[in-house]
């Protein structure tokens, strides 16, 4: 049986197609990235995809991930890829959707009610699920959803201090996100560190290209997390704020006479690095273009370590000290600099990082990164959300 | 007799300071009501003002006021429209009404002004960071009051510190070599921990959700800053004490938890900022109710070598410390704004004169 998994990323797309009977045995039949999918940045969209052993990649304006689904299926029916399941990646499904569910008309419906939950994400993978529904006519979808891993987290730190009448009635919370990504970096590590899970106090940072955030593990349970009721709040990303001062909003609007609308929009697109700098969304550009000429370039970066370092050090003492460390996801895997500036000076947590090791890192694969003299085992984990989406599919299937 | 006035929403608290004796009252900012506070024929020395926020223009703790001065604070009502408005009515009246006396302004928020641009920066589009928004800090008095209060007496060098303030606002501050770099108190107080009323950290969808839903901006800004908090959590009228203090009520321990666990998690956010801490110092008005709590706070850095145990409490007159060798030292004293201003407003006008 072949499930063809769809991930979809604020700025990418990346798709898998397994063969998977069972779920012990499952192997990889393709798989595919759409890069910088309607980036700000200076560099081209591009598609990869490998299968049967060749890597085909094709420079082409890749403006959304409804666009970027049908260059991925074009791809899959030129090679007549049978396609039994399609599973998709759901980020914010709120009380509703709380566990891997079949798409039907009516569940579509229910999922497009969740859009304002999740701004960016939910319509993105809705118009994937719709692409992915016109192209390959009836192949039954589901959906796994990215805040489940997160539903063990304590009460005292999903609470936000509202009044409780307005708590019970909207159902404000946190929930938390990445979570597909949490729970097989988590394993992961235990696995490549010979640990086992239960014995582990994890701070696990998944940055991607566009959204980013920080969990505390505890015995492989997510016991808090940065990311809020919405993806928006906790780390700076690549056009989203991260947290900001909730009276700041009202301020804006009724002093300068934002429409919620839009400044909603500016807060989830027009924020984080691309707002700061002014100039790109990508940390990878941030990088390569900082200079004493440009200050607001070089404020992004510094911000987003900021950031970055703080909430480690918060989940750090949620945790009462941390034994292991996970970078995953693009940034998190493919960037020695950030890695190497937010491990700056923390010793005092028993943090030290190799500094060979980490700019020797490779992503096809788990690394370990800390020096010899490190308490605290740190290691890369390239994530695959996918297989975690595939596995998600074979328990309801 | 030195005159002191801070807001306390909706009162005006003033505080008249004479021969080492304080007392302190209420008045509603009425004109003429205000006007009853201080005696025509009373011998003033000075009047002190406290303004919680000061915007973008003062960034001095203590600035003696001047006919120019009114106008600066008027501008930076909307920064704090409920606690400037109150100091700026009390300030113009009484600079009037006294006009050979000396006015001193102090800023809650000046101390913070010279924060690093990461710290003080919110992720958002140039344009809007160029209106002002940004992050200002509070309760500077107090934080600025810890550092030099510590550094003199401390037996080993300390050049990072985290003063953490418990009140009915609670807030922390990371000071490193006595300036401040990071504040969990963003453009108001509302950001940050939660408050006896405020919400402290919350997800700013909720704001554009609730305003979906049909609840004007007002109505929003009120539910945040009035009825959140622990009052908002418990379900009743709750302040710090209630919460944390020795006649708690057990019945809303799940309060007591979240304030904890926001304290922990900044405390551990800045040791991270700051690579590490010489001193950590738990400040406020009624330090013997708070410290139960300040004991459960050290509870959770046990992986630093912190102990309830080692807890240091500091009395005025304050003496030197002696911690021996442990790596960070734990502080608990107690302080008050108005004591600090006293302190302060009599050092100016000594130096004025």
């Amino acid at each position: 049986m072949n499930i063809l998994v769809f991930n979809c990323g604020s700025s990418s797309l990346t798709y898998k197609i397994f063969e998977a009977s069972d779920p012990d045995n499952i192997t990889t039949v393709l798989s595919g990235k759409a890069h910088r999918v309607g980036s700000t940045g200076t560099e081209e969209s591009f598609i990869v995809n490998e299968y049967e052993g060749k890597t085909d990649k094709e420079i082409t304006p890749i403006e959304n991930n409804a666009k970027a689904a049908r260059l991925a299926l074009r791809y899959i029916l030129d090679r007549n890829i049978p396609i039994d399941y399609v599973g998709h990646r759901f980020v914010h499904g709120g009380t509703e959707f709380t566990r891997t569910t079949l798409v039907d008309e009516d569940v579509f419906k229910k999922l497009a009610d969740c859009i304002p939950l999740a701004p960016i994400h939910n319509p993105v993978s809705l118009s994937v699920i719709k692409e992915s529904g016109g192209v390959l006519k009836d192949t039954p979808q589901y959906v796994a959803i990215d805040s489940a891993f997160h539903s063990e987290i304590p009460e005292y730190a999903y609470t936000y201090a509202l009044p409780k009448r307005i708590v019970e009635e909207f159902g404000y919370r946190k929930y938390g996100f990445h979570g597909l990504s949490y729970s097989y970096v988590t394993k992961e590590a235990s696995r490549f560190l010979g640990k086992d899970l239960k014995d582990l106090k994890v701070v696990a940072c998944h940055l991607g290209t566009g959204g980013a955030s920080v969990a505390a593990i505890k015995d492989g349970h997510s016991i808090d997390t940065s990311m809020g009721y919405s993806p928006l709040p906790g780390l700076i990303m690549s056009t989203r704020c991260g947290d900001i001062d909730p009276m700041l909003t009202i301020y804006m609007m009724s002093k300068y006479g934002y429409r919620p609308d839009d400044l909603m929009d500016i807060l989830n697109k027009e924020s984080g690095l691309l707002g700061i700098s002014g100039t790109s969304s990508d940390i990878r550009d941030i990088l390569h273009n900082i200079s004493d000429e440009k200050p607001q370039i070089e404020l992004a970066f510094k911000m987003y370590i900021h950031r970055l370092k703080k909430y480690i050090g918060s989940y750090i003492a949620a945790l009462g000290g941390v034994d292991t460390f996970i970078f995953t996801d693009d940034i998190g895997v493919h960037n020695w600099q950030v890695r190497e500036k937010v491990c700056e000076n923390m010793e005092w947590a028993g943090i030290v990082l190799d500094e060979k090791k980490n700019k020797d890192v490779t992503d096809d694969k788990t690394c370990k990164i800390h020096a010899d003299n490190s308490d605290v085992q740190m290691v890369t984990v390239p994530t695959e959300e996918e297989i975690v989406i595939c596995l998600e599919g074979l328990k309801i299937i | 007799m030195i005159v002191l006035f801070r807001s306390v929403p909706p009162f005006i608290e003033f505080c008249k300071a004479e021969n080492g004796s304080l007392s302190i009252g209420q008045t509603v900012p009425d004109r003429e009501e205000l006007g009853k506070v201080i005696d025509g024929d009373a011998q003033i020395e000075g009047i002190g003002y406290l303004l919680s926020h000061g915007g973008e223009v003062f960034t001095d703790t203590i600035t003696i006021v001047g006919k120019d001065t009114l106008d600066t604070i008027e501008e930076c009502i909307e920064f704090s429209p409920e606690y400037n408005d109150l100091t700026f009515r009390a300030a113009k009246l009484f600079f009037e009404t006294f006009p050979e006396v000396p006015h001193v302004l102090f800023c809650d928020t000046a101390y913070f002004s010279h924060l690093p641009d990461e710290a003080s920066a919110y992720a958002v589009p140039y344009h809007l960071r160029e209106q002002g928004i940004r992050r200002y800090g509070a309760y500077g008095l107090i934080h600025e009051w810890v550092w030099e209060t510590i550094k003199d007496i401390s037996n080993t060098s300390v050049n990072k510190l985290i003063s953490v303030h418990l009140g009915d606002t609670p807030n922390i501050a990371a000071i490193k070599d006595g300036n401040p770099i990071e504040t969990t108190v963003g453009f108001t107080s509302s950001e940050g921990l939660p408050s006896s009323h405020g919400c402290g950290d919350v997800d700013p969808t909720v704001v554009f959700q609730l305003y979906a839903k049909g609840m004007p901006f007002e109505g929003i800004y009120n539910l945040l800053s009035n009825d959140s908090g622990f009052t908002g959590l418990a379900g009743k009228e709750c302040s710090y004490l209630d919460v944390v203090g020795d006649n708690a009520d057990p019945d809303i321990s799940g309060v007591k938890q979240i304030l904890l666990y926001s304290i922990i998690r900044y405390i551990g956010a800045f040791v991270s900022l700051l690579g590490g801490v010489d001193a950590l110092v738990f400040v406020a008005d009624d330090v013997e109710q708070s410290k139960k709590f300040i004991g459960e706070i050290c509870d959770s850095f046990g992986f630093l070598g912190i102990a309830r145990e080692s807890i240091i409490e500091v009395k005025e007159p304050v003496q030197e410390i002696e911690t021996g060798n442990l790596k960070t030292k734990v502080i608990c004293m107690e302080q008050d704004q108005l004591n600090i201003m006293v302190h302060d407003l009599k050092k100016t006008i000594n130096r004025e004169i």
